[in-house]
């Protein structure tokens, strides 16, 4: 079984819920739960990998505040090595506070960035490239001293060194986008992308031709998350395929938060565990649906062989 | 100087600012600081008592969960002084957490709180010996202290037997009740200190002399009655009630914690033998200080700078309509 890196972003999401508006001013409104939990995409993957049953490590920075303690701790707890983690007393911790309408299922969050704002080349320890087989650079476009040149320093070091590296964007705030990204993407093995992204990264709205401009700017493969519409493959130089969502009853969904996150890393546990790409992906669409019947990004993952089976019963 | 017994809500404030608009849904939307600080009138109060340098005459009792953030909540308490040996963790609730959002265009701001450990507060939680080694019992936070809401006429009955001046604040009330948990106390208050719109939910009317008549009515003894950027309302029993208004030419940069910045002043003024009126000054120059800082006690300083502050910066002394 090969072993996995989780490099990037991640941050703390204070859920609450439920609310569908702000509170009129100078007032105090009751919310049921206000809970902590671990997110950004990095660690996101991490933990879900961890649900899954692969050991799995994090390379991130974070505020030496409860925020970053309180994720500390939960890294720990499931079992992520942390070698990596950067706990800095110098920025405030990255923090998501999600408000969560339980009517619409839906999300409307307030964040700030310092940590992942400071994020840098210097946090990704020797260890963590030494040891890992798959290095997966999660959250780029929010790293803003890491994007661009020193990512795409960091992702041709890891490849030339024989690693397989996969990639994930986030939402860029700054509108720059390609220049975030181009000098990584000829050294990726596998680029997994939203579709919205890509729709601000290349300008092009048709999946088809999403994935073949996106491969013929270097990645070796190219996966595409469409939401409810499961996700489109192009597998090395192979004519592109879809793969669909993982069925899941609607009364199941709880609240959507990191389900992109958690098929990325249900795709890299495929890989690692020897699955070709296409399965690799169907796997992740699976993992996605678990992510999404529990609050916070990975609660909801189980253990790979209980997601396999599963998938077995619905064949 | 006099001991105090802090009674009440301690909590997690996360607070996020600026939040001038509700973000669209679905969508991501920046802003400039997302901080953790201790919340809760008792705790805030606590803190700001030891900013002023007079923490070694407080003592602060409450009720958190045993888990990260209440672990936080007492060391960041420790940090700043808090005698803390009084205050409970209880591995059955979470710790109180509300997120405050700072409106920085209109200079105010809305919370939502989950109440949790604070629900679960009673009066067996209080030791009877941190009464015992107090004169001043300062209950602040009611409204939000679950059943002790409703028992606190008979804990407050029972400290003025032993002879000490019991003081009140209040908190929003989430459950909409307001006069029904608080009249049986109100007559065994010595100095009820609410802020103008909790008054207007536990009376009715917008009416301040008509509030202090349903005051009153209920047993009410001295009130001093909060009211933001009009300064205080001070309405000693069976006296002419008047105005003090703030601290003059103070740059706000935030108001949370305002209010328990300002009782905290004042209680230190009598705790030091100064009469109402002069202990009401020394507490609006603390709120003048504590809303120039970010949060609810960053910005209260020592007890020296405070009264050389209230002496540049006064306030005045005027009827009420």
């Amino acid at each position: 079984m090969k072993k996995i890196a989780c490099v990037g972003m991640t941050a703390i999401d204070v859920i609450t819920t439920p609310v569908t508006g702000l509170p009129p001013l100078n007032t105090v409104y009751h919310v049921d739960k206000i809970r902590m939990f671990v997110g950004g995409c990095a660690a996101n993957a991490a933990l879900d990998l961890a649900k899954l049953g692969l050991p799995a490590r994090l390379s991130c920075r974070l505020g030496d505040d409860i925020f970053g303690q309180f994720v500390m701790g939960e890294l720990t707890k499931h079992g992520v090595n942390t070698q990596s983690v950067t706990l800095d007393p110098q920025v405030d911790s990255a923090v998501t506070i999600v408000c969560l309408d339980p009517v619409e299922k839906e999300r409307r969050c307030l964040t700030t960035s310092e940590s992942n704002d400071n994020f840098d080349t210097e946090d990704i320890s020797d260890e963590i490239l030494a040891e890992s087989d798959i290095i997966f650079m999660a959250g780029m476009c929010q790293l803003k001293k890491f994007d661009g040149k020193h990512c795409g320093e960091f992702v041709k070091k890891a490849h030339d060194l024989g690693k397989f590296v996969a990639m994930d964007v986030m939402w860029d705030f700054e509108g720059v986008w390609m220049p975030k990204v181009a000098d990584a993407l000829p050294y990726l093995d596998l680029f997994m992308p939203s579709y919205d992204e890509v729709v601000q990264i290349i300008g092009e709205t048709e999946p088809e031709k999403m994935v073949e401009k996106l491969h013929a700017l270097g990645p070796k493969n190219v996966v595409v998350k469409l939401g409810k519409q499961g996700a489109i493959v192009k597998e090395g130089d192979d004519g592109p395929y879809y793969v669909p969502i993982f069925p899941c009853d609607p009364e199941d969904i709880v609240d959507v938060i990191g389900a992109g996150d958690s098929s990325c890393a249900g795709t890299l546990a495929g890989l690692a565990t020897g699955m070709n790409l296409h399965d690799a992906v169907a796997f992740g669409q699976a993992v996605a649906s678990y992510c999404i019947r529990a609050q916070g990004t990975y609660n909801g993952i189980r253990p790979m062989e209980e997601i396999l089976d599963a998938m077995k019963k619905v064949k | 100087m006099k001991k105090i017994a802090v009674i009440g809500l301690a909590c997690v404030d996360i607070v996020a600012s600026p939040v001038n608009d509700y973000p669209e849904m679905g969508s991501i939307f920046p802003t400039d600081s997302i901080k953790q600080f201790v919340g809760g009138n008792a705790a805030n109060s606590s803190i700001d008592f030891c900013r002023l340098g007079v923490g070694k005459d407080i003592s602060l009792c409450c009720h958190l969960g045993d888990d990260p953030l209440g672990h936080f909540v007492i060391q960041e308490l420790k940090n700043h002084g808090v005698d803390t040996q009084y205050a409970a963790m209880d591995p059955s609730v979470d710790t109180t957490v509300s997120i405050v959002y700072i409106n920085t265009q209109v200079n105010d701001r809305y919370a939502v709180l989950c109440p949790s450990s604070a629900y679960a507060f009673r009066s067996a939680d209080i030791p009877a010996q941190m009464i015992d080694e107090s004169d001043i019992v300062f209950v602040t936070g009611h409204m939000m202290l679950g059943k002790f809401d409703y028992e606190c006429n008979e804990f407050l009955k029972a400290c003025q037997e032993k002879g000490k001046f019991t003081v009140l604040d209040v908190m929003w009330d989430l459950q909409g009740k307001w006069m029904e948990k608080i009249e049986k106390a109100l007559p065994y208050i010595d100095l009820f200190m609410p802020s103008y719109d909790e008054c207007r939910y536990m009376t009715g009317t917008e009416d301040i002399r008509e509030m202090l008549r349903v005051f009153r009515e209920k047993g009410s003894k001295d009130i001093v009655i909060k009211w933001g950027k009009r300064g205080v309302v001070i309405a000693k029993y069976g006296e002419e009630p008047y105005i003090i208004t703030p601290c003059e030419n103070v740059e706000v940069l935030d108001t949370v914690g305002a209010g328990d910045a300002f009782c905290t002043g004042t209680l230190t003024g009598l705790a030091m033998g100064k009469d109402l009126e002069e202990a009401a000054k020394l507490g609006s120059a603390v709120s003048a200080y504590c809303i120039q800082g970010a949060g609810t006690y960053s910005g209260v300083r020592s007890l020296e700078e405070t009264v050389a502050f209230l002496k540049d910066h006064p306030t005045q002394k005027l009827p009420l309509e």
